[in-house]
């Protein structure tokens, strides 16, 4: 999302194919950095998920010659703010820094890239870190109804816990991890974001030094198989609340229906006008929490509603939600559709006002689109959607079949009855 | 977008509060209207009040509906938004800059709500849902345990949220007199962030919330008197993991030694690279346990927090106190500096964008009745020694925390 005004991206592949985007803000006070690379708990060996998730969080346990405390307070002496993470399909290096410290910053980030030691014992309490994730998940009802509703939406191997699975991450070992690191992570793919104050020549220099002598490549997109067969599931739970989500397919990214897509979500969806909340929560104060989000990438796109609300009353929550969905353009006047665009254009362009976010999106985009999507051509696509591209998205993504889980005291329909984490393969 | 230009705060007619910063020079503006009111201000028969009026405020006024008022935030772009403490009710909201009049007018227009009792009567079902909601999360209901017991008769340690029973019985008719009694002029601070003109602002301002109720606002019960070194098991069916959160008194919002407190927070629990951090993450014993301070107004505290497996929560506890131990024994010059170096990097790289900006600058104003800009608060985070650390220590000292514990059923 760049050519704003205030700043022109440039980009360039170095020969050992990173692929690097510059963002130079002169406005702003610091510089923020992301780096991109494609590969993440999808993409971990049978047996093995959860290791993405161990790679990020070692790679500051020990890098070169550095110990890990060495390495963080090399970091904390620059006031250096950095994380490294992964997630179901990339893993991300991140930092902001003050800009007199841009040549550590990048050699800090290098040496965590090219070198983690993995030391035996970091690789243990590591281990545990993941492990208290996992059986924490009850703690947050609404995120594990999530979790269990994709492990059986998704194809193998999308359907994958983004947390990992508690027997392997057991199984690990600091020499598989290695292993690992070296054969899954490399420059052939990975994108390298910056954003703000800095000397574009000088940062060519710095990037050039730094990361040339990097080897190796990336993960790529598994292909996707069929989605399962959608049903409808209840998990049983004895919470104060139950938790009711319903996936529906939806267009990819980049498809000629994607802004119908995203303006869809905002009509059902979009701040406090929302169907969705004006029906369930303003006028029958049925739930708190009640949300629909359109998710998309280029090989897959789908539509979430959420909703959580007491036991007794997640009946009828469901009946107002498919009442809606039933018929979800009913009566759609222009200026709700107007809203609906005018609202996804000023959250984008907001959303946008940060160093961190610029570079974010940025490295997102290339990820994505192999490109950078200025803003203009973002707003030009959702102001072209109009009743005919929403019309047009319901026939071709019907909103007929959902797949549906809920979770807690009471199954108030036939849904079947599941166990959790249980038969997704 | 640079750290520094002229913040503007002025008292107005009715003493309001007015603050414009003209820091940020982006496409966005930012409002936010704080109300000096929240649990720690309700009566015995009000709890859960102001939070509950936080949501009717959204819900219409003598000028327009609830609907008037969501379609119009719609049709700004706003992302509005609202939270309720302890101490302040506020509602904010960013919008492109050509929409911030409007943005404005909606906002101060909602302080004067009209409380339908149809409205209120369907909105408490949303209020008792999201009460439901929290129930559900034992780190949550392990908080207001805490600060219940630790604050005792002291307002702060009052639920915002309040109770099924609270809310249920809390009538409109008591709403309404609530509303005359809190919201009123005295008590409001108008923060605006954007490439705006003050004394226009200003001046709406005034005219806009001229039909506010001008009385004084009463002051707030503020003493409180607790056992301490004490320790409190919990347990909850909804549970898994072992939650630990320890509160001991900690410097208020005035104190001059805040600045100090905050570095020391950092030296003993930042998330990364402090001495919490090595006892206890990096070893895998917990999955994270930090320390920071609430501060407050006349009152604070040093907060702890972890979380670990159920059969480690005493190693943890006492891990953790053998860091606090080793905290009043000796810190040493290099920590002292690199705290002062993340503090002050992050203090520019968090003063980025107008919102925030807005909300620190109504808080500031609540809290010390002064607006201090970035240049200020580096000054004060690079004037801070290790003898003003050492007499934080003395003064708060966190070996006499309370511990709270919440373990699975």
């Amino acid at each position: 999302m760049g050519d704003l005004d205030d700043g022109r991206t440039t980009q360039w592949q170095l020969n050992n194919g990173l692929q690097v985007i510059c963002l130079p803000l002169a406005y702003v006070d610091y510089v923020a950095v992301d780096m991109l690379c494609p590969g993440g708990v999808i993409h971990d060996s049978p047996g093995k998920a959860g290791s993405a998730l161990l790679l990020a969080e070692l790679l500051s346990r020990g890098a070169g010659e550095l110990s890990s405390e060495e390495l963080l307070t090399e970091f904390d002496n620059k006031g250096i703010r950095h994380g490294e993470a992964a997630s179901s399909l990339t893993t991300t290096l991140r930092s902001q820094f003050l800009p007199e410290h841009c040549k550590k910053a990048l050699e800090l980030m290098k040496v965590m890239i090219t070198s983690p030691t993995f030391p035996e014992a970091a690789v243990e309490s590591v281990k545990s870190l993941f492990l208290h994730e996992i059986r924490s998940l009850k703690e947050s009802p609404s995120r594990w109804a999530m979790l269990e509703l994709s492990r059986r939406y998704f194809p193998q191997p999308f359907n994958k816990s983004p947390l990992g699975e508690e027997s392997d991450i057991l199984s690990l070992t600091a020499e598989e991890l290695k292993e690992q690191w070296g054969n899954r992570f490399g420059p052939d793919g990975a994108i390298l974001s910056i954003a703000g104050k800095f000397d574009l020549t000088e940062m060519r220099d710095l990037i050039s030094g730094e990361f040339s002598d990097w080897k190796g490549k990336c993960e790529t997109m598994p292909a996707v198989t069929s989605f399962p067969k959608r049903e409808f599931f209840y998990l049983p739970f004895e919470g104060s609340q139950q938790q009711l989500v319903l996936r529906y397919s939806a267009p990819p990214f980049g498809s000629e229906l994607y802004y119908a897509g995203k303006v869809f979500s905002q009509i059902l969806s979009g701040g406090m006008f929302g169907r969705l909340f004006i029906e369930v929560r303003e006028k029958r104060g049925l739930c708190y929490s009640v949300f629909a989000q359109h998710a998309g990438r280029p090989e897959y796109g789908h539509l979430t509603v959420y909703a959580g609300t007491t036991p007794e009353r997640v009946h009828e929550t469901y009946s107002v939600i498919q009442d809606i969905m039933a018929d979800p353009l009913k009566d759609l006047s222009d200026a709700e559709l107007d809203r609906a665009k005018n609202n996804l254009i000023s959250q984008m362009i907001l959303g946008e006002e940060s160093t961190s976010s610029r570079a974010r999106s940025n490295a997102s985009d290339w990820l994505l689109v192999k490109r950078i999507r200025s803003m203009q051509e973002l707003q030009d696509g959702i102001q072209q959607v109009n009743l005919e591209a929403l019309n047009q998205l319901l026939r071709e993504y019907p909103l007929a079949n959902p797949m549906a889980l809920t979770l807690g005291a009471k199954n108030f329909g036939t849904w079947t009855q599941i166990e959790e984490g249980s038969s997704y393969d | 977008m640079t750290s520094e230009s002229a913040v503007s705060l002025r008292k107005l007619a009715h003493q309001q509060t007015f603050i414009l910063d003209r820091s940020f020079q982006g496409q966005g503006a930012s409002v936010a209207v704080l109300v000096k009111t929240g649990a720690r201000d309700e009566r015995d028969d009000e709890h859960g009040i102001s939070h509950f009026l936080e949501h009717m405020v959204f819900k219409g006024t003598p000028n327009r509906s609830g609907m008037d008022l969501t379609l119009a935030f719609g049709d700004l772009g706003a992302q509005v938004n609202a939270y309720t403490s302890d101490e302040q009710t506020v509602f904010y909201g960013t919008v492109l800059k050509e929409n911030v009049e409007r943005l404005h007018d909606l906002l101060l227009d909602m302080m004067m709500p009209s409380l339908v009792e149809e409205e209120f009567n369907m909105e408490k079902k949303v209020i008792l849902e999201e009460i439901a909601l929290y129930q559900d999360k034992p780190n949550y209901v392990l908080y207001e345990r805490a600060v219940s017991d630790f604050f005792g008769e002291h307002g702060v340690g009052q639920s915002v949220l309040g109770t099924t029973d609270s809310v249920s019985a809390i009538s409109q008719p008591q709403m309404s007199a609530y509303v005359k009694r809190r919201y009123s002029s005295p008590n409001l601070v108008v923060s605006l962030c954007g490439d705006l003109d003050a004394d226009y602002y200003a001046e709406l301002t005034e005219s806009r919330s001229f039909g506010l109720p001008v009385n004084a606002v009463e002051d707030s019960p503020a003493s409180h008197t607790q056992n301490r070194g004490r320790e409190f098991l919990f347990r909850h069916k909804k549970n898994t993991q072992a939650h630990l959160l320890g509160l001991c008194d900690g410097p208020a919002a005035k104190d001059p030694l805040r600045h100090a407190a905050m570095l020391l927070s950092s030296i003993i629990g930042d998330s990364q690279n402090s001495r919490l951090y090595w006892k206890l993450v990096d070893s895998g014993i917990a999955e994270y346990a930090s320390i920071d301070t609430e501060e407050k107004d006349g009152v604070g505290c040093w907060m702890f927090s972890s979380s670990t497996a159920p059969d480690s929560w005493e190693e943890v506890r006492d891990k953790s106190f053998e860091v606090f131990k080793g905290v009043h024994d000796h810190i040493s010059n290099d920590e002292l500096e690199r705290a002062r170096t993340k503090a002050l990097s992050r203090l520019v790289m968090d003063s980025e964008l107008p919102l925030g900006k807005a909300m620190a600058n109504a808080l500031s104003f609540q809290y010390r009745q002064e607006i201090f800009s970035i240049r200020d608060e580096m000054e004060k985070i690079r004037a801070v020694t290790l003898s003003d650390c050492h007499a934080v220590l003395e003064k708060f000292p966190i070996t006499s925390q309370n511990v709270y514990v919440m373990l699975p059923e």
